[in-house]
């Protein structure tokens, strides 16, 4: 039986299909980022992407809306540890597009990452990254390649971007997220506490 | 290392021995310590700047730091450090992880390092810092997240890296650290955020974790009984301001803050040592020697952390304390023993004292061995007549010293047993007997 004129043209709305979407979403990936993220992230809402989802750190509240934008810009990367323990991802700058793809690299533990930024982008780009010692700055040229190699040794949420201009406002910002939980020796002597509950 | 900076400074820190620190006094031109010597006193023998030439004062230099970017939690950040200065080099701290070394007579900057600091940490009170020490070449401080980070005080690069508070449980790290004999002692911060305070010691030439001393003792530890239920595990009593040193009594006197959770005291019934107190440690083993709390069972945030200021009148040894409470507390170092409270604020309440028989707490008798009898202060002519009970001594009577005009000292401190006498301050009459 075919679907009535009437239905058919009301599932076609865009404006009906985001919010079936953004409704749906939560229960797909179990996350409350999916109902922060953009229609267009939502319509690519596969099961992949609902596992890169579900993977976003759970953070105070400016910071969880920071990571569902950011993430939304750009998606997210897992470092992979090479043989000399160092951990590797690459980040492109796409054309005309200001953002950082990946936006969101995950480290697996504290350490060393050597990240290769590629620059696909007509305009002069700079890569702005936290590191233990000192924020390393990485320039950026047209049509270039630069690698940057940092340390990261405190489980966390740390931000990288574009320093030129304006840049970081049109959305050059990133993130490294560490993975990590703090060693028995910094812990505190009693029984384990009872944790709030995240929203 | 940023570009541009001069990436070296002059190696003055390599002679800042001990024995030196002992005798920062002696060096007026220099500032070595946190507090300018390890007495607390920030007094400085230099009379080049006086009363009559301070309008003169004019700006020779400043240094900026500009922020850029995000930083970690959202509320405060700010400058609270107080410069390092040793032969010409000022050695700062800034929010966020930032250690400078600036050539003090214009300002250059000789080095600069930056600990990454992750942008979710959970501070209750602020991304700040107070300060460095220098010690053996090395300049210690501390991060955000809790660590203790040694930098080779000539070229800011790490020498070591310890990790002592666990930020994801609500702790953190802000104050600068205190450099003893062979050691380098902190505390922790975080009072507000359920947790648990204490202090640790570091070997200053290789970073080895020596001791730590836990401010709310868990139970079956002295103290313990001050403390209902689980209430200790959250107890708070942090130590986020440096401690300051007696060489000849080779004791600490560090302060704690206020416990947690800071205005309901309903959640946490008892004195609740060792919160709002001064602890007498011994720096080799951070065992308590005495103790005395400024205001048990605060529900005001009083926060009694602040520092200790170690003086002598008269060939005795003395403590002094201004706490938030409004009462500045004069105490024999040596024993822990009331001296004299003066009142340097308007009233807050009546003060009430603690004595063996019955709990300032709850105003009930309590075992041989914990606190005891209330005692109102009576005022005259401004001054408050006070009593100062402890264990096994009996109660001495005398005007407030510094109150006075013709102080007549304590008869009994120093025979006293140590770290027996407290003290509380109350909104009202009710509240110090609820």
């Amino acid at each position: 039986m075919s679907t009535p004129l009437f239905w058919r043209g009301v599932l076609m709305t865009p404006t009906l299909q985001f919010i079936a979407l953004a409704v749906l979403a939560p229960v797909l990936t179990g996350c409350s980022y999916a109902g922060l993220v953009r229609p267009s992230v939502l319509k690519e809402l596969n099961p992949r992407v609902a596992a890169l989802v579900n993977e976003l750190p759970n953070v105070d509240h400016p910071n969880n809306h920071l990571v569902a934008k950011i993430y939304a810009l750009g998606g997210l990367s897992h470092a992979k540890a090479g043989r000399d323990g160092v951990m590797r991802a690459g980040i492109r700058v796409p054309k005309d597009q200001y953002i950082w793809e990946p936006a969101f690299i995950v480290m697996p533990h504290a350490g060393e990452l050597e990240l290769e930024f590629d620059n696909r982008d007509q305009a002069i780009h700079m890569a702005f990254l936290p590191s233990n010692g000192g924020r390393q700055l990485l320039y950026l040229p047209v049509h270039r390649r630069g690698t940057a190699r940092i340390t990261l040794d405190q489980p966390g949420l740390y931000w990288f971007g574009c320093p030129v201009a304006n840049h970081a406002g049109r959305g050059m910002l990133g993130f490294i997220w560490v993975y990590g939980e703090t060693p028995k020796e910094a812990r505190l002597d009693r029984p384990p506490q009872p944790q709030p509950e995240s929203d | 290392m940023d570009a541009g900076l001069e990436g070296r400074a002059p190696s003055v820190v390599q002679g800042a021995t001990y024995e030196r620190l002992a005798k920062a006094r002696a060096e007026p031109q220099n500032w070595l310590t946190y507090y300018g010597a390890y007495d607390g006193q920030r007094y400085s023998a230099l009379d080049q700047i006086h009363s009559g030439n301070v309008k003169d004062l004019a700006v020779a230099w400043v240094f900026q730091h500009p922020p850029l970017g995000l930083v970690s939690t959202p509320v405060t950040y700010a400058f609270e450090a107080t410069p390092i200065v040793v032969d010409g080099v000022l050695f700062m701290t800034g929010p966020d992880g930032y250690v400078w070394a600036l050539d003090a007579a214009n300002g250059k900057l000789l080095w600069q390092y930056h600990h990454a600091i992750p942008l979710d940490v959970p501070l209750c009170c602020g991304n700040v810092n107070r300060g460095v020490a220098v010690a053996e070449g090395k300049v210690f401080f501390v991060n955000v997240t809790g660590r203790l980070i040694a930098l080779d005080a000539t070229t800011g690069q790490p020498v070591w890296d310890k990790l002592f508070v666990d930020v994801r449980a609500g702790e953190s790290a802000t104050l600068a650290p205190l450099a003893v004999k062979d050691k380098v002692l902190v505390g922790s911060s975080g009072g507000e955020y359920g947790v648990r305070g204490h202090l640790d010691a570091f070997e200053i030439n290789t970073g080895r974790h020596l001791w730590r001393r836990y401010t709310v003792p868990k139970p079956g530890e002295p103290g313990s009984k001050t403390w209902a239920g689980d209430a200790w595990a959250r107890g708070g009593g942090t130590a986020w301001i440096t401690g300051t040193y007696d060489a000849d009594l080779d004791l600490v006197f560090w302060g704690t803050g206020n416990p947690g959770p800071d205005f309901d005291g309903s959640m946490r019934p008892g004195d609740n040592l060792y919160t709002n107190s001064v602890l007498a440690l011994n720096p080799d083993d951070g065992s308590l020697q005495w103790h005395y709390q400024w205001t048990p069972h605060d529900v005001w945030d009083y926060d009694g952390v602040n520092e200790n200021i170690l003086f002598d009148q008269e060939g005795r040894m003395y403590l002094a304390h201004f706490d938030k409470n409004g009462y500045l507390f004069i105490l024999d170092r040596m024993t822990g023993g009331f001296v004299s409270a003066i009142p340097f604020a308007a009233p807050l309440g009546e003060i009430s004292i603690a004595t063996p028989e019955k709990s300032v707490y709850s105003g009930r008798p309590r075992p041989q061995g914990r606190t005891s009898a209330r005692v109102r202060p009576a005022r005259r002519n401004g001054r408050m007549r006070l009593t100062a009970p402890e264990p096994g001594c009996p109660i001495p009577r005398w005007w407030s010293s510094a109150a006075s005009s013709n102080p007549r000292p304590p008869n009994s401190a120093r025979a006293c047993r140590i770290g027996a006498a407290r003290w509380r301050t109350a909104a009202s009459p009710n509240r110090a007997s609820s």
